[in-house]
Order: structure tokens, then sequence, then C-alpha cells
């Protein structure tokens, strides 16, 4: 077994130098007696970019006997947090919100630290090792939502911890019956282990059905999916854009990600129509079929923006859902190549939506009718936004879309047992169409007409440099996908759904 | 291990329907107590019974004491900053689900 003295700790410094950053722009702040803002979001962001030049620049290998490893998967999901995380700090450099122009001292450690923590959670190979950095992800950024919200949203503070803690104790049990079936922590050792005494002990059922259901429950809550979707609404309705940013992008996408560590590898064995009622493929077809639905459905009924985007996210996570439930290597690819479009065109539409609100009363999709009138960059950005989240050709959605089908198509056609693939696929496709035409009415609406609130919007340089980098990536993995699929299909290599 | 195993059962049944039942931020806090306390007896009777090649359970209970009462802690104290600000606990009806 190895020990302490055996650990690599060379391939943590990235996640170590954000935590070690951290707590020193704490003490910095203890020391700087206005309480800059724009110095702590400049420390935050400088200390940001080291550490992404260190993830860069980092080999790759295991730590601590494969507690942790650092591989192309954890180097691409890294890089979408430590990116999402800078870009975050770059829209909390021009905001004016009490909230967070306020609470600086604390604000850009907390960040800092969740980055280091989802960082972590990317690297993470053990279930030790996962639920920790699980925490480490989501304990910051939970304590960063309650000092966000204000006196009178103190229910919604209170109800988004429960609802954390709880969701982890549910993964938790889950993963105490996967440790005691399996005799291991490893999460490939316990994809062998696991298979063998399926085979050996066929009375494992129950407790198997027990773990499944825990764990597919937890992660839902963790990523608001429907039925549990109740909790984050007034969530984000309340909270800071910027915040909910990151929250609605790196987070979800490594919840995403160790959702599929652990059932893609833990659970392998457990997979298939002939291990009903244990098929965990399909308790998370289900799951993201009532999550494609009832996210598009709401979507077409809201009027207000904020709503919208919260729905949006249970949209795209059960798109994510479908392409890991096809298990198959281009179902992970498109997976990954998915969560970074995806983050893409929300941060882009989010930065939009918060510059618009900062200078007018921005309240309900018809608001932003006749947008481009007195304001023609932000309509271009955030019509191409929307369209990308729509699934416009030539844009990264309709790239990430298309894979998703296909890897569920090709997936349904193995077997016949597998129809319910076609059903899956079948939903995802026509939720994905309606969603397109609503996005196309939404951008016709912005460039009809005149807008009824004649205010200019100035935009920052900040603003315009976080708009153009976003817009110009969705464009760019529109129009020449390849080199950012091949970068996603390193994740299906390491889920050994490619044999050398 | 079969008794062990249905008492956390029951345990942590109990726990789940006590955070889905009660609407005080204090009874749910409580009631996750229990659950978490479901899955320490799991994680220490599969390391006593099972012959594991690396006995990890008692490790990891360790980890999970500590990191989760620093997480109820916190809601500890977000449901005491909502108490004092609304004065009355009759304010409290929380569901999770919704």
């Amino acid at each position: 077994m190895p020990t302490i003295i055996d650990t690599n700790l060379v391939l943590l410094l990235p996640e170590l130098f954000l935590l070690v950053w951290s707590f020193l722009l704490v003490a910095i702040s203890f020391f700087v007696k206005s309480r800059n803002h724009q110095f702590s979001a400049i420390a935050a962001l400088c200390g940001l970019l080291v550490s992404i030049i260190l993830v860069l620049l980092s080999d790759y290998g295991d730590i601590s006997g494969r507690v942790f490893i650092n591989n192309s998967t954890a180097l691409f999901f890294k890089l979408i947090c430590a990116v999402s995380a800078a870009v975050t700090c770059l829209l909390m450099l021009t905001t004016t919100a009490p909230q967070i122009s306020k609470r600086t001292s604390l604000m850009y450690p907390l960040l800092l630290a969740s980055t280091g923590g989802m960082m972590l959670l990317a690297m993470a190979e053990n279930l030790i090792s996962v639920f920790v950095s699980l925490e480490m992800a989501t304990l910051p950024l939970i304590l960063m939502i309650i000092i966000t919200l204000s006196k009178q949203d103190r229910p919604i503070a209170v109800k988004v911890m429960l609802t954390s803690i709880f969701s982890t104790v549910l993964i938790l049990y889950g993963f105490s019956f996967l440790y005691g079936l399996s005799g291991s922590a490893d999460l490939l050792q316990m994809k062998i282990n696991i298979a063998v005494i399926h085979l050996t002990h066929r009375d494992i059922g129950v407790v198997i059905l027990l773990c499944v259901l825990t764990l597919i429950a937890g992660f839902m809550m963790k990523m608001h999916l429907p039925p549990f979707h109740g909790w984050a609404k007034e969530l984000y309705r309340k909270l800071p854009l910027p915040i909910l940013a990151f929250y609605a992008t790196a987070y979800i996408t490594v919840i995403l990600m160790s959702f599929s560590k652990v059932f893609v590898n833990g659970l392998f064995a457990f997979y298939g129509p002939e291990q009903l009622p244990n098929d965990w493929g399909r308790l998370v077809s289900l799951v993201a079929a009532g999550a494609i639905v009832t996210g598009t459905l709401k979507i077409l009924q809201l009027k207000e923006i904020r709503s919208m985007l919260f729905y949006l996210v249970i949209v795209q996570a059960g798109f994510a859902l479908t392409s890991i439930v096809s298990m198959n290597q281009q179902g992970l690819q498109s997976a990954g190549f998915h969560l970074v479009a995806f983050s893409l065109a929300m941060i882009g539409a989010m930065s939009v939506i918060y510059s618009l609100e900062k200078s007018r009363n921005l309240l309900t999709i018809s608001d932003l009718g006749g947008l481009y009138s007195n304001s023609k960059p932000l309509a271009l950005y955030l019509g191409l936004f929307f369209l990308s989240l729509g699934g416009l050709p030539l844009t990264a959605g309709f790239v990430a879309r298309f894979g998703i089908f296909e890897a569920a198509f090709s997936m349904a056609k193995t077997d016949l047992q597998y129809y319910w693939m076609y059903i899956l696929a079948g939903i995802g496709v026509l939720c994905a169409a309606l969603l397109f035409f609503y996005f196309v009415s939404i951008v016709f609406s912005m460039f009809k007409g005149s807008s009824q609130d004649t205010a200019a919007v100035r935009l920052s340089p900040v603003f315009l440099t976080v708009l153009t980098l976003t817009a110009a990536a969705t464009l760019y993995f529109g129009i020449l996908p390849d080199s950012l699929l091949d970068f996603s299909l390193e994740i299906s290599r390491s889920f050994g759904f490619i044999v050398e | 291990m079969f008794y062990y195993l249905s008492f956390t059962a029951a345990l942590f049944a109990i726990g789940v329907f006590g955070v889905l039942a009660r609407r005080s931020a204090m009874g749910i806090i409580i009631s996750i107590t229990i659950m978490l306390s479901a899955i320490i007896i799991n994680l220490i009777t599969f390391d006593r019974f099972l012959e594991h090649s690396e006995p990890l359970g008692h490790v990891w209970a360790l980890f999970i004491l500590i990191i989760c009462s620093f997480e109820l802690l916190i809601a500890v104290a977000a449901a005491y900053l909502w108490r004092s600000d609304t004065k009355a606990n009759s304010h409290e009806n929380l569901n999770l689900l919704n």
C-alpha cells in the first residue's frame, strides 16, 4: 500500500496552488484596508491563470496508488472548471451588486477553493477521494451562495444547504454498499470485483437495487433534475448571474462527470436488459427523458428569463445523461463535447443577460424584443448563444446534439432489447426540435421592431472580451469540431471503450 | 451481517422519512444525522465481517464524521440566522422537494 512518501504531489500542484492561493487571499484581505474589490478579483484571476498554466504543463500519472489519476479526461474537465471560474472572476470584476462587492474578502477565496475541489474531483478515481473532493467543491460553493443571498432569502440558503447534505448522504449510502460488495474503494478494481461477485452470488439483487436507487436520487438532487428540482427554482431567481454561471456550468459538469465515473465504472456489470430490475441504464434513461420533457415543456410555457435558464440547465443535463447512458465510445465522446459547447453558450448568454439586467429592468423574454435596435453587438452575441443552445448548424450546439443522438441510435441498433434507447433518442430529437424553433423565434423577436426601453447599454472591455472569446469558440467548434472531438475521445479511452 | 445491514437500512429509512416529512430545519438536520449514523455503521460492518484486503471503512467513516459534521454545523448556523431574523418557529415551512 503506498504511503504519503510515495505520493507524487507534483501532479497535484495546480489544485494545491489554488487552495493555498485562496488562503493567501483571505490573509491579504486583512491587510488591505480598503478591501478593494478590483484588487481581489485580479489577484484571484492571476491565481486561476497560473493554475491553468500548471494544469497544461503537468504530466500524466497516478497519485498515491490510483487515489487520484491525472490523465487526459482529468485535464479536459480541469480546464472546463478553471476557465469557467476565470470567466466568473471577470464577470464579478465588473459587478456593482452589493452582495458581491461588499464581501470580496470571502467571495474570491471561496470561488478558488471550490474550483480546486472541482479539479480534484476531475482526478478522483476512488470512492473516498470522490466523496472528499465532491465536498471540497460543494462546500465553498454553497458558502458562496449563502453569503450572497440577502436576509430575506435566508429560507433559500437553508434549503440549499440542507438539500446539499441530504443528496451527499444519499450518495454515501450507495457508496457504502459499493464498497461492501467489491471490497475496494478503487473504481477500476470495483468494476472487476462487482462483475465477479455478480456471477458468483446471484442473490445480491436487492442490495444493488437499493444502491442504484440511492445513487441516482443523490446525483439527481445535486443536479436539480426532476422531480427533485423544486429547491433550486428560487435560487436561480435570486443569485447574481456571475455566480449562477459558475454553478450552472462548472459544477453541473463535474457532477455529471463523477456520475459517469461511478456508474460506468462501478456499476458496469449492472447495465443491460438482462439485469432487470437492477439495470441502471433504464432508470437513468427514465431520468434523462423526464428531465428533457419537463424542461422543454416548462421552457415553452414560461415567460421569465431566469426560469428559462433554470429549465435549460435541466434539459442540457438530460441530453448529457442520454449520451452517458448510450454506453459506447461515441456516447462518452459526445458527452464531453456537449458539456464544453453548453458551458460556452451558457456563460455567453448569462453574460449578455447580466449586462442587460444591470442597465434595464429585464425580467421576461418579451423584454428582449427589439434588442437589435438599441444594442446591436449584444443582440448579435445573444442571438448566437441562443442559436447554439437551440442547436443551429454551424454552431457547437448542433455538433453536440448530433453526436448525442447518433450515439443513442447506434446503441439502440445493437440489440432489439435496447428498444428503449429508440424511445429516449426519439424524445430527445423531438424536444431538441421544439427548443430550436423556440430559440429561433426569440432571436427573430430580438431583431424585429424596436425596443420600448431606449436606454443604451454600455459594454465594458471586460464584457466584450468574454463575449468575443465565448462566441469565437462556439463558432470555431461548430465549424471545425475535430480538435475538440479528438480531445473528448480520450474520455471514451479512459473509460475503456477504446481498446488499443 | 444480515441483522446489522437490516438495522442500518431501517435507520436510513427513518432518516429519509424524517427529511421528507419534517418541516423545520432542525428536524431535518436531526434526520440527516440519523442517516449518517446508518452509513457509518454500514461501513464498519463491512470492515468487520468481510475480509477485505484494504479495510478502508474505518478511515472513510472518520472522513464522513469530520466533513459532514462541518456541513451540519453550517446548516445549523444558517437555520439559526433565519430563525433569529423571523423571530418565530412557526415561519419555518421547509419542503426539500418543492
